[in-house]
């Protein structure tokens, strides 16, 4: 596998993201050190301020080894990996989450094959491009619209709708087959937990 | 012996052979989907288990799911080229290899005939350790649980992932997860941020399931057209490949039995469960073999090494569990989990509270061995089948089955929120390369941690000296020491010999 960092154009999602983590850590840490309470050793603080300093202190090492080039960026390679010049596409998801971790933007190898316009990437989703950061947002959307749903409408109408649109969102071409799925899996689940396991499922408008 | 008898007495029952193989067929044909282990099965079928009044049922499905997940994904390796989980990575390689060379029914053999030998075997081992084990346990004070506690933590963290600090984080983030809500000793609030809903905390199944497979369907949603579709057939048309050849069998006992070998006893350490092992086992075959030359074409011994490895390491994940309370992999915080749902705590305890559930427990796993292979060998046409359910549909499924998961184990929409939230932070983490097994040590492990420690402290009187004048309590903390530096070790033994530092940090896949 080849090693995706070039020193000269050092990416910024991961040096971003360090950065994110260990404001982030100091937040979490104040939080901790203003909480009122008991800061003895058998008390209920030490422990997040403990684990808080350890966050703050692991995220600047890894600012630290971001910024400076081809230590850490350049070891995401599998020990014991043989010749995996023969096996392309198993180590294609890796060369993917390489790209992210070690090149971001413009990741070189399976990433870019897949991934279009990696250059163009913001710095919040690192190396994905535009193409494949709308998939991820819509299933997002539409999670949260099946969550709100799921009391209102009943598990069955919601899981049904949401099936709908995310097989279509993630590539689905066939409407009839993703319609008769999404009808008879929730209503087998439904009855599945609600009869035989006794689970209790908000019916909704399900009139059962 | 006997309690192990007594063990079969209640397992050979036909109510629990039953769960014994739903356990086996439902982890077979979860394992078999592509991106899905043995932790996340387990996570999703836990609230079924809310209303199953019976624990002894329970694990023995749970230990039938785990094999069969296991099983599943070499499945999936074989004929698809993509590894459920890292510890299938090695039969992904060589396993596929040999399916494109219409070899694929003596790859899915091996790997299944291997599995039972090591899954015998190591049961044999888990039955024969774990109850001196678990009489040393009971000796355990407050401190040693502490230490023990940290250094399986470390231990984990620090050979899982391919970047020290990167693991760390992860398992720091665990911690913190941990931490969130109700202090249990002092009823403090702690980073709840003046929210109702986080004072009950953060669930070990939400963050499991958001992680997983939230976190993991967003991820694949992100680069699902890069996915392999394309099912290697079982039998290519030109010549008609039977399972193995005798010459197979003569190449694949030996590395069933060394996989076997390094399975069992790094499944037992706290190294992060299968992952070592299965690594360690394909680089000896690969140097061993007279057939080096095969390998990364489909040399058989690079399936049958890494298959019994991946298996045997399970059992040997029991000892700690059952004996210790101290899970060494992500899978097993789920069971250490799903043991809490029972108000059972593994540990020492557990031997003498619930010898009838310890032994039928491990009784069980002989007979899921047995199982799996009676109904998967001549099931793999079905499997294969399984292999082919559209991927859209699937993903959806798997969103669905995991909220559906969330709701019906905390009957809330809040906690289905923050498995999301905790979802988009998996995707983040996968796509940022950040290991995900630690967090889930960390939320487990860290609360256990904090309450020895304070408890060994307040048997003290607040004397710190408790960590220091023990010397188990000393010689698990240098223990730590220990784990934090061996993965340096290649570096360091290749510049004692004087050879440039080319050598890389020892470092493996993360996840089971």
């Amino acid at each position: 596998m080849p090693i995706r960092t070039e020193p000269g154009r050092r990416p910024q999602p991961q040096t971003v993201l360090a950065a994110a983590l260990l404001l982030v850590g100091f937040l979490l840490l104040w939080s901790a050190l203003t909480a009122d309470g008991d800061f003895g050793l058998r008390g209920p603080r030490l422990a997040p301020v403990v684990v808080t300093s350890a966050w703050v202190a692991a995220a600047a090492v890894l600012l630290v080894q971001q910024l400076r080039p081809s230590k850490e960026s350049a070891t995401p390679k599998h020990p014991s990996s043989p010749d995996n010049s023969e096996t392309p596409e198993l180590f294609g998801r890796e060369g993917e989450e390489g790209a992210g971790a070690g090149a971001g933007a413009g990741g070189a190898g399976a990433g870019t094959a897949t991934t279009g316009g990696a250059g163009a990437a913001t710095a919040t989703t690192g190396g994905v491009g535009a193409g494949s950061t709308a998939a991820p947002l819509g299933v997002l959307a539409a999670l949260a619209g099946f969550a709100i749903a799921l009391e209102y409408a009943g598990f069955v109408v919601s899981a049904a709708l949401f099936t709908v649109v995310t097989a279509r969102m993630l590539g689905s071409r066939h409407l009839v087959r993703d319609v008769i799925v999404a009808i008879v899996l929730p209503v087998v689940v439904y009855l599945a937990f609600t009869r035989l396991l006794d689970i209790f499922l908000p019916a909704g408008v399900f009139p059962l | 012996m006997s309690a192990l008898l007594d063990g079969f007495g209640t397992v050979l029952s036909p109510e629990y052979l039953l769960f014994a193989a739903i356990g086996v067929t439902l982890g077979t044909f979860v394992g078999v989907l592509p991106g899905i282990g043995p932790a996340l099965t387990i996570a999703l079928l836990l609230p079924v288990t809310f209303s199953l009044n019976d624990p002894i049922g329970t694990f023995i499905m749970f230990a039938g799911i785990y094999y069969g997940a296991m099983y599943g994904g070499s499945t999936t390796s074989i004929l698809l080229n993509t590894p459920g989980e890292s510890a299938s990575v090695a039969t992904a390689i060589e396993g596929y290899q040999m399916a494109r060379r219409g070899r694929a029914k003596a790859a899915l053999a091996t790997a299944a005939i291997g599995s039972f030998v090591a899954g015998t075997v190591s049961t044999l081992l888990l039955s024969v350790f774990a109850p001196p084990v678990a009489r040393l346990a009971t000796t355990f004070r407050a401190a040693d649980y502490f230490a023990l506690a940290l250094l399986a933590m470390v231990a984990v963290t620090a050979l899982v992932g391919r970047s020290l600090v990167r693991g760390l984080l992860s398992m720091i983030f665990g911690l913190w997860l941990g931490l969130v809500g109700i202090d249990g000793l002092t009823g403090q609030a702690r980073f709840t941020f003046g929210t109702m809903e986080l004072l009950e905390g953060i669930d070990v199944v939400v963050v499991i399931v958001g992680l997983f497979a939230i976190g993991e369907t967003l991820f694949v949603a992100s680069r699902l057209r890069a996915l392999p579709e394309h099912v290697t057939p079982l039998d290519p048309g030109a010549h008609k490949a039977g399972w193995m050849t005798r010459d197979d069998w003569r190449r694949s006992w030996a590395p069933w039995l060394r996989g076997t070998a390094f399975g069992f006893p790094f499944g037992a350490l706290p190294s992060g469960g299968a992952d070592v092992p299965t690594f360690l086992s394909y680089t000896y075959e690969k140097h061993r073999s007279k057939n080096r030359e095969q390998f990364g074409k489909g040399a058989i011994e690079g399936v049958a090494g890494p298959e019994a490895a991946n298996n045997a390491a399970f059992s040997g994940v029991l000892v700690p569990l059952l004996t210790l309370g101290i899970p060494t992999s992500a899978t097993a915080a789920v069971m250490l989990a799903a043991f809490q749902i029972f108000n059972l705590q593994p540990g020492p305890q557990l031997f003498d509270r619930a010898p009838e559930l310890v032994w039928a427990l491990i009784a069980s796993l002989y007979v899921g061995n047995v199982l799996l292979l009676v109904l998967n060998l001549p099931l793999i046409r079905l499997w294969v089948k399984v292999l082919q359910i559209p991927r859209p549909i699937l993903y959806a499924g798997i969103l669905v089955l995991a909220t559906l998961g969330v709701y019906a184990s905390t009957g809330s929409v809040n906690q289905v929120f923050i498995a999301y939230g905790i979802g988009v932070v998996g995707l983040g983490m996968r796509h940022f390369d950040f290991p995900i097994a630690p967090v889930i040590l960390g939320l487990i492990l860290g609360p256990m941690m904090e309450l020895q420690f304070r408890r060994a402290l307040v048997l003290s009187n607040g004397d710190v000296s408790v960590f220091f004048t023990r010397p188990l309590t000393v010689f698990l903390l240098a223990l730590i020491v220990v784990a934090l530096l061996v993965p340096y070790l290649p570096r360091f033994v290749a510049r004692l010999r004087g050879r440039p530092a080319d050598a890389e940090r020892l470092s493996f896949a993360e996840e089971d």
